[in-house]
């Protein structure tokens, strides 16, 4: 049994803990990093505008415009993201055709579109529910106190409740990249080369079909736990500011 | 938002490339799924770079040259090959696939002469279980492995009557899935059987034939031929020799081996 080599030290094939495809293959991990750093912090870039959107769509009055973005939200959160990148690559992404191109010499745009945006889709829907949150945070009275100085309700909204909403929602969007970072990986199921790809290209080709899952494991702890903590410091920074 | 609007139109007019032969492209669209050493599987080259490399690579390579067209690889899910083929985004396959027993493929797309044909395939279980196992029958009410949407899988489906199938994408997955336990056996065409049992102490091949040779492995091209290449590939496969094809098979199996090595 394979497992128990890591205590015997005879490290086979398909022990977790056979590292020697490292120096050769240490080019795809890197590769890896790349494209999932590139897939997450793209997705999040590209969902901030649509769920900036989402959200004052979602506080409007109007019940016609308040449904059609709960009824986005529901969609996106209440089906798997594997699911939501298949339809998408298929379905808008078979009659939108993007030319093979390479972006920095390494990109193939005409894959990582597709996914940027089926990830970038189902972010804002994550996202629009920070932002609404974050708005809905925003005291009441602030609303009231711009509405009597004579502002209407978008010039309120717009520079007295947005710009203190963002303050709320800073820390929360960055943590949407961490999971964004995470989720990237059901990417690999269309070849975009991310880490995931890259440890199963790995496994396939040196038939040792445990050690790079675990290599990719460390890598993604090593990029999220790190971040997590840095903005948890933020977080912190931000609050002292706040009254008691 | 009339600037983003444009963009996306102007993106949606790029149409896509046709294939070599037809006007002036001479680009030839290959795809294949590059999990399967020696057939086809990922390296780097002596510059670091990754390359897909192997025995049907070859043979695509050949038949790209004896168009004169430019040879553009597009490394796609096996179960996915024929639908993007279909849908216009490869213009032929190549990826060990073989005319199945249910004829879906066949359904689906138009295949080439034979270029390649294996053993029967084999059945791997984990070293110590091969006395368990002396007749299809003995695989009753066991799980046993085959890769999604192969003739493996057939045979789990249509042969083991007895067993339920467990089907995954990947085979190094069908192998770990075997020597941790989570399946009792797993069904994997010859050489990839013969490889994985000689590199890993914890499977062997189990003494049961599944008939006397496999389906031969074919080229595949869309339904009805749209693109008109099935001529020019039969051409190239039938101008094969053995010793061509004997040397693609031995260039194959040493990039494997180099792969393997650290």
């Amino acid at each position: 049994m394979a497992i128990f080599d890591i205590f015997f030290g005879n490290v086979d094939n398909t022990s977790f803990l056979n590292f020697s495809f490292l120096p050769k293959y240490a080019y795809y991990f890197f590769q890896g990093v790349e494209y999932t750093l590139m897939l997450a912090v793209v997705a999040v870039l590209l969902a901030v505008i649509p769920a900036l959107l989402l959200a004052l769509m979602r506080l409007s009055k109007n019940r016609f415009i308040r449904g059609l973005s709960g009824a986005y939200i529901a969609v996106f959160r209440s089906t798997p993201l594997l699911v939501q990148l298949f339809l998408i690559y298929y379905g808008p992404f078979y009659v939108i055709k993007i030319p093979d191109f390479f972006l920095f010499g390494f990109i193939n745009l005409k894959i990582f579109i597709p996914g940027v945006v089926a990830l970038a889709l189902n972010s804002s829907a994550y996202v629009a529910e920070i932002f609404r949150a974050g708005i809905l945070a925003v005291d009441a009275g602030q609303t009231e106190a711009a509405r009597s100085l004579g502002l209407s309700s978008w010039q309120a909204m717009k520079l007295v409740v947005l710009p203190q909403a963002v303050k709320n929602v800073l820390p929360a969007l960055a943590n949407e990249i961490v999971t964004m970072v995470k989720e990237s990986s059901v990417c690999s199921m269309l070849g975009i080369y991310e880490l995931m790809w890259g440890a199963k290209t790995v496994a396939t080709t040196t038939y040792i079909s445990l050690g790079p899952y675990v290599v990719a494991a460390l890598i993604y702890f090593c990029i999220n736990f790190p971040a997590s903590k840095a903005i948890e410091a933020i977080e912190r920074r931000m609050r002292r500011g706040d009254k008691q | 938002m009339k600037k983003l609007l444009a963009f996306a139109l102007a993106l949606t007019m790029v149409l896509a490339m046709g294939a070599c032969g037809q006007s002036n492209d001479k680009v030839l669209v290959f795809g294949t799924s590059a999990d399967y050493p020696p057939f086809e599987f990922h390296i780097l080259d002596e510059n670091g770079k990754d390359q897909i490399v192997g025995i049907d690579v070859a043979i695509a390579r050949k038949i790209a040259e004896d168009m004169g067209c430019e040879l553009q690889i597009k490394d796609i899910a096996f179960e996915s090959l024929l639908t993007d083929m279909g849908r216009g985004d490869v213009d032929f396959v190549i990826a060990a696939m073989e005319i199945d027993a249910e004829g879906e493929r066949i359904n689906a797309a138009d295949y080439s002469d034979p270029y390649y044909t294996d053993e029967a395939p084999l059945i791997l279980v984990r070293k110590g279980d091969e006395g368990l196992y002396t007749s299809l029958e003995d695989f009753d009410g066991k799980l046993v492995g085959a890769q999604t949407a192969t003739t493996k899988a057939d045979i789990v489906t249509g042969e083991m009557t007895g067993a339920k199938p467990h089907l995954l994408t990947a085979v190094p997955a069908l192998v770990n899935d075997l020597v941790y336990e989570k399946c009792d056996a797993v069904v994997l065409d010859a050489a990839v059987a013969q490889k994985y049992a000689s590199i890993n102490d914890d499977v062997v091949i189990l003494p049961l034939s599944l008939g006397e040779a496999a389906e031969p492995y074919r080229a595949w091209v869309a339904k009805g031929d749209p693109k008109g290449l099935l001529e020019a590939i039969n051409k190239t496969i039938a101008s094969l020799t053995e010793e061509d094809l004997a040397a693609i098979i031995e260039e194959a199996n040493t990039l494997s081996e180099q792969a393997v090595e650290n």
